[in-house]
């Protein structure tokens, strides 16, 4: 039964492997589409979220190979497709984020905060500031909701909590970066 | 919406310019990643396929003879024609885990010199764990040793255990190949803890291949006449 048993294991995983070579041309046709459509934002998401030039492109070379080699046989929307395909580069960001944790190294240094001028325009520079100064976490959800547009129930797949807590978590994102932007004269933001 | 406005802005001033090799670089990482797997997939079917005959039968498939934890054999094998050229195929593989069918499995590690394109039936080959050492005395015959070592071979890598990479190759070479194994057991267990596999042309005795294994960590030195498959 044992001697059976393996050799049966040894012709499932021959027959396993050339099933891969066949679909191999159809898969990644597939998957350089999906990337033609989400590349651009995600790009800005990694780089949003890490907040570390230098780094942007390691993780997102990280994210894609890993979601090459996890690619489902089909969406059921475009939705699932965005969300499922963010939830695999956010996870690579926050494995970078608990690297660099680890590593105590900091990304580009929390710049100074400069605050507006007098004149109450924003100079661009306070804009990436602020932003760089918030802690990943609203980053993320600033990024995910604010940025790219994911719903709530979206938003609540990708970043792994209920979508009520997303809710409360944007707000509150939204909340610290006006305060981190600080128009003077009471401009909203 | 105003805020957004600025999100988007500091999304773009954060996002450096994509390179333009980005995807070159990408596709390269996953067409190795995927010849890894290929391979440790490979590796794991030829395991099996080894453990049944040994189960099965004891002929070709050596274990250890009782007191010795050496073994060091050299024999001359043929090499048929594919398309004209005589082509033999080598594998080797550390010790690792590979997914099959969504199961995690453990394979031992492997050397493997054949010229059958199903993997099933090897001229020389080890495999790690209890299997121990196959010699096919139907094709090869024993022959006179050689230095066991890589010569002139330029290097072709080192690889880790539970890493990428690893030796899958096709090699041209003379109609007949000399190969020398010599495999070192644990003398309490039985298994293979190391083992150093040369190839070489039977008429001329010019290196082809030397493969330096361990379960943890193999080095491989290869003539240009290999090829990867």
């Amino acid at each position: 039964m044992r001697e059976r048993r393996q050799t049966v294991l040894g012709l499932e995983t021959a027959h396993v492997v050339q099933q891969r070579l066949i679909e191999a041309p159809g898969k990644r046709s597939r998957f350089e589409m999906i990337l033609e459509r989400h590349n651009r934002r995600l790009r800005r998401v990694v780089a949003g979220t890490i907040c570390d030039a230098n780094r942007v492109d390691d993780v997102l070379q990280e994210a894609y190979l890993k979601a090459y080699r996890r690619l489902p046989r089909h969406f059921s929307n475009e939705a699932h497709e965005a969300a499922w395909l963010y939830q695999v580069v956010y996870h690579c960001c926050l494995d970078e984020l608990r690297r660099k944790k680890r590593n105590r190294e900091t990304a580009t240094e929390s710049p100074q905060l400069h605050l507006v001028s007098s004149d109450g325009v924003l100079g661009r520079l306070a804009v990436e500031d602020a932003f760089s100064s918030l802690a990943a976490s609203d980053r993320a959800v600033l990024m995910l909701c604010g940025f790219v547009g994911l719903d709530s129930h979206s938003a609540a797949v990708v970043l792994g909590i209920p979508r009520g807590t997303v809710a409360w978590r944007l707000s509150e994102a939204r909340n610290r970066f006006r305060r981190a932007l600080a128009i003077e004269g009471g401009a909203d933001v | 919406m105003f805020e957004r406005d600025f999100v988007e802005e500091a999304a773009e001033r954060l996002t450096p310019p994509e390179p333009d090799a980005f995807f070159q670089r990408l596709w390269t990482a996953i067409d190795t990643k995927e010849r890894a797997t290929t391979r440790r997939w490979r590796t794991l079917a030829i395991f099996s396929a080894v453990i049944a005959a040994a189960a099965v039968s004891a002929v070709g498939v050596f274990a250890l003879s009782a007191g010795s934890t050496i073994v060091d054999r050299t024999v001359s094998c043929p090499i048929p024609f594919r398309a004209g050229i005589p082509v033999f195929l080598l594998l080797a593989e550390t010790a690792g885990k590979t997914s099959v069918a969504g199961q995690m499995h453990t394979v031992p590690g492997l050397v493997w010199v054949g010229v059958d394109p199903a993997f099933q039936q090897s001229l020389v080959s080890l495999s790690g764990g209890k299997a121990g050492y196959a010699i096919d005395r139907n094709s090869c015959s024993s022959a006179s040793s050689f230095p066991l070592e890589p010569g002139a071979l330029p290097k072709y890598g080192t690889f880790q255990a539970n890493q990428l990479g690893g030796v899958d190759e096709s090699c041209f070479s003379s109609s007949r190949v000399r190969v020398r194994l010599r495999v070192t057991f644990a003398k309490a267990t039985g298994v293979p803890v190391a083992a150093k596999l040369a190839i070489r042309n039977e008429k001329t005795l010019k290196p082809i291949a030397f493969i330096d294994w361990t379960p943890k960590r193999e080095t491989a030195f290869l003539s240009s006449s290999c090829s990867d498959r």
